[in-house]
């Protein structure tokens, strides 16, 4: 009997000689190891991919593995189309939705919206350190989950410094901040939309936004409250003792003015308008007549679209704010994966991972979460993510189940994973970014040797909830 | 500039410093002046008029320096130590004649405002032909000269105090805009920043700080029951003539400023050049 890989080599149009797998899997590993070496070989990951891309592409032409004359006699809606052979490897609809939701997120900040939220909590806090960590990680969970972890992160731990600066509590700040890049990982797992790996597994599986919500969002809010007990444990973050702290800490923070960032009271309305539609539409697009068939990318650039009618004059600027590091990054890399398929690179690793597979409905998962997990701490989570969701994807009995257990190890394994170091999500990257910013050190072994605790509870938690739930 | 400074810019912006109205005490009052002891006699009692209604008789306890009291800098120093006075009312050029040309305060002032930590009201010359109408009346609008407004409380306590119930403070805060001109000119050959943008940016956050906390002081103020008209000025202008021009038009009474500088010896920013040349306006000198 043919296992599942063999199935998805067969797939493949024509046999590729062993060595020549083995070639483009090497091109693979140093790509990879590109990627985890990223700040020491001073590249962008769209340089490092677009690289390989090149490579990909040139030697997969040579070596005759790519599609041309699929492609080049295309017919769609009854038009004969001729595209370039790297093109129909990317996930335009996965391009459309970091375009669109980024775009989004960045011109509804501009209504200070998101400032207004982020300032009200610490006025609500009264300057209490332990309700600040308290809200400021809930704050951080929920922002993770509604805009992307990074912007998250920025937003959350630039307010932090100030405000732990006004408070003269800036020996906390390391807490806080570590408790925050931890738990952006956590709020990524909340919705389809909350992480790239959520996006592009979520995508091929055929899960519903708000299957994944409700699937996830027990998970989500179990780890955080217990990243924030740890947090508030380990780095003796407590409550203010004294009436004279207390009154001293609410003085402080009531100085804090939540409408300083609105320009507009009109727009700062239309944007919580726009943000709780935008949040509604996408829970719903499956359901939406005409939205179902234009899908998730529409309606993240649709919705981008509205918002910056607003600022039509100078939209410019905002195309000019767009992260194309990361958009160029996804295309190369979509490019790449698509070639390593041609070549029977995804074949070869899925015969690897099938010892995982065959270790039964509850080990079998949970070794695909820590070796996922394992994997993503050390390189970005992004193409993991991508090729996995492809191999998995050509093993029919997952492919056709989204509520396969196997998907959501893969989730979770490359969310999670970048809790264990700080290059293992852009997100820890960033809270590191501020740490350093703020003169506090903290090296490479330093994350790992602090977030290790916090990494292997919520991976543990991740486990135990994957098997109770599948 | 990275999101990262975007934000904090956001977040450092909305956290807004706020007055704290805090009355200072003023119980201990010592007059020095180097006149003989009738006509010192007869200045004190003028002088207690003129502050009548904010310092009153009953809560104030008055105590004179003359002329015969000291002979140096350093003896009315020690008399200013053996009083241990919470306001020290004087003029400029004591034990001088230099008061007739407006170049100097003279060095028992000069050093007096920097050496103490007491607050140094300084009355125009008594011998000066128009003294007697500069005293007459007391003080109605007080105005308060700030370096920055933004974190100067003590600057809005004692403005405050000086102010009569009835009467107006004027939160006063000019730009020097020779100072802003060079950075902007600076920035205006830096091609990594948009010159314009910055222009508009700097101007408005210069004054918006400054606004803000002067809007915050005039609610604390409002709240604390004192029953004064409180004034917001914000501008940028060249210092010392903006500030004449203020004076005159808002029918100044007295000017309070600080004289100290922390990391300097001689006189604070704007004040020495005020105190020199504004010699027919009473200063308050902190």
């Amino acid at each position: 009997m043919n296992s599942p890989f063999q199935l998805l080599a067969a797939a493949s149009a024509h046999a590729v000689p062993a060595s020549v797998t083995y070639l483009f899997l090497g091109l693979l590993a140093c790509m990879i190891l590109c990627l985890a070496m990223e700040e020491k070989i001073h590249a962008k990951k769209s340089v490092i991919v677009g690289v390989f891309a090149i490579l990909a592409l040139f030697l997969g032409t040579w070596f005759g593995l790519l599609p041309f004359d699929d492609v080049g006699a295309l017919v769609i809606g009854g038009h004969a189309i001729s595209l370039p052979v790297y093109v129909p490897g990317v996930d335009w609809e996965v391009i459309a939705i970091i375009l669109g939701s980024s775009l989004f997120v960045d011109v509804t900040s501009k209504s200070g919206l998101f400032t207004w939220v982020a300032v009200k909590l610490t006025k609500l806090s009264r300057g209490d350190p332990l309700r600040l960590l308290i809200l400021y990680g809930v704050m951080t969970v929920v922002f993770s989950a509604v805009l992307n972890n990074v912007t998250a992160m920025i937003i959350v731990g630039s307010l932090t410094g100030v405000s732990l600066k006004k408070l003269d509590r800036s020996e906390k700040l390391l807490g806080f901040l570590l408790v925050e890049g931890l738990l952006t990982n956590i709020g990524g797992l909340l919705t389809l939309i909350s992480s790239v790996p959520n996006i592009i597994v979520g995508k091929t599986a055929g899960i519903e936004f708000i299957d994944f919500f409700i699937k996830a969002s027990p998970y989500v809010v179990i780890a955080t409250v217990v990243t924030i007990w740890m947090g508030a444990k380990l780095f003796k973050i407590s409550s203010l003792k004294s009436d004279e702290e207390r009154a001293s800490a609410k003085a402080l923070v009531a100085g804090f003015d939540e409408n300083e960032g609105i320009e507009s009271p009109g727009f700062f309305r239309f944007g919580a308008i726009m943000t709780f539609v935008f949040i509604a539409t996408v829970a719903m697009t499956s359901q939406l007549p005409v939205v179902s068939d234009l899908g998730l990318g529409f309606v993240a650039l649709a919705f981008a679209g509205i918002m910056l009618v607003r600022y039509k004059a100078v939209a410019d600027r905002f195309y000019k704010a767009i992260d194309w590091d990361l958009l160029f990054f996804f295309v190369c890399l979509f490019a790449v994966i698509n070639v390593m398929e041609h070549a029977q690179v995804l074949a070869l690793i899925g015969e690897w991972i099938m010892p995982i597979l065959g270790l039964g409905d509850s080990a079998g998962p949970a070794s695909m979460m820590v070796a996922s997990a394992v994997a993503s701490s050390v390189t970005d989570n992004i193409p993991l993510a991508a090729m996995l969701a492809k191999i998995l994807g050509g093993i029919p009995d997952v492919a056709n189940n989204p509520d396969s257990p196997y998907w959501w190890a893969v989730i979770f394994g490359a969310n999670l994973g970048g809790n264990i170091t700080p290059i293992g999500s852009a997100s820890t990257l960033v809270s590191v970014t501020i740490i350093h910013k703020y003169g506090l050190k903290l090296s490479f072994a330093g994350f790992v040797k602090v977030a290790m605790p916090y990494a292997l509870i919520q991976l543990a938690l991740g486990v135990g909830y994957l098997l109770l739930v599948s | 500039m990275s999101s990262v400074d975007q934000f904090e810019s956001v977040f450092k912006a909305a956290a807004k410093t706020i007055y704290v109205y805090d009355k200072p005490s003023i119980g201990r009052v010592l007059l020095a002046t180097d006149l003989g002891e009738a006509e010192a006699a007869l200045y004190q009692q003028k002088v207690r008029d003129y502050l009548g209604q904010v310092l009153p008789e009953t809560e104030t306890e008055w105590s004179l320096v003359g002329k015969d009291d000291f002979e140096s800098v350093k003896d009315l120093l020690d008399r200013v130590e053996e009083n241990r006075p919470d306001l020290v009312v004087t003029y400029r050029n004591l034990h001088s004649e230099a008061w007739r040309w407006p170049y100097s305060l003279g060095e028992y002032l000069e050093v007096l405002t920097q050496v103490t930590t007491t607050p140094v009201l300084v009355l125009p010359h008594p011998e000066r032909e128009d003294a007697a109408s500069l005293v007459s009346d007391p003080p109605q609008t007080v105005m308060a000269v700030s370096g920055h407004l933004c974190g100067e409380g003590s600057l809005i306590g004692y403005s405050s105090a000086f102010t009569p119930k009835g009467g107006k403070l004027m939160l006063s805060h000019v730009e020097d805009d020779v100072t802003l001109d060079r950075y902007l000119d600076a920035i205006d050959k830096i091609p990594e920043i948009d010159s314009e943008v910055a222009r508009e940016s700097i101007l408005s956050r210069l004054l918006k700080d400054a606004k803000d906390f002067s809007v915050s002081a005039r609610d604390a103020l409002g709240e604390a029951g004192l029953g004064i008209e409180v004034e917001c000025l914000a501008k940028v202008g060249h210092r010392l003539e903006d500030y004449r021009k203020l004076i005159e038009e808002g029918q100044v009474d007295l000017l309070v400023m600080h004289a100290k500088e922390e990391d300097q010896l001689a006189m604070h920013g704007m004040a020495h050049p005020l105190a020199v040349e504004l010699r027919s306006t009473p200063l308050l000198l902190l």
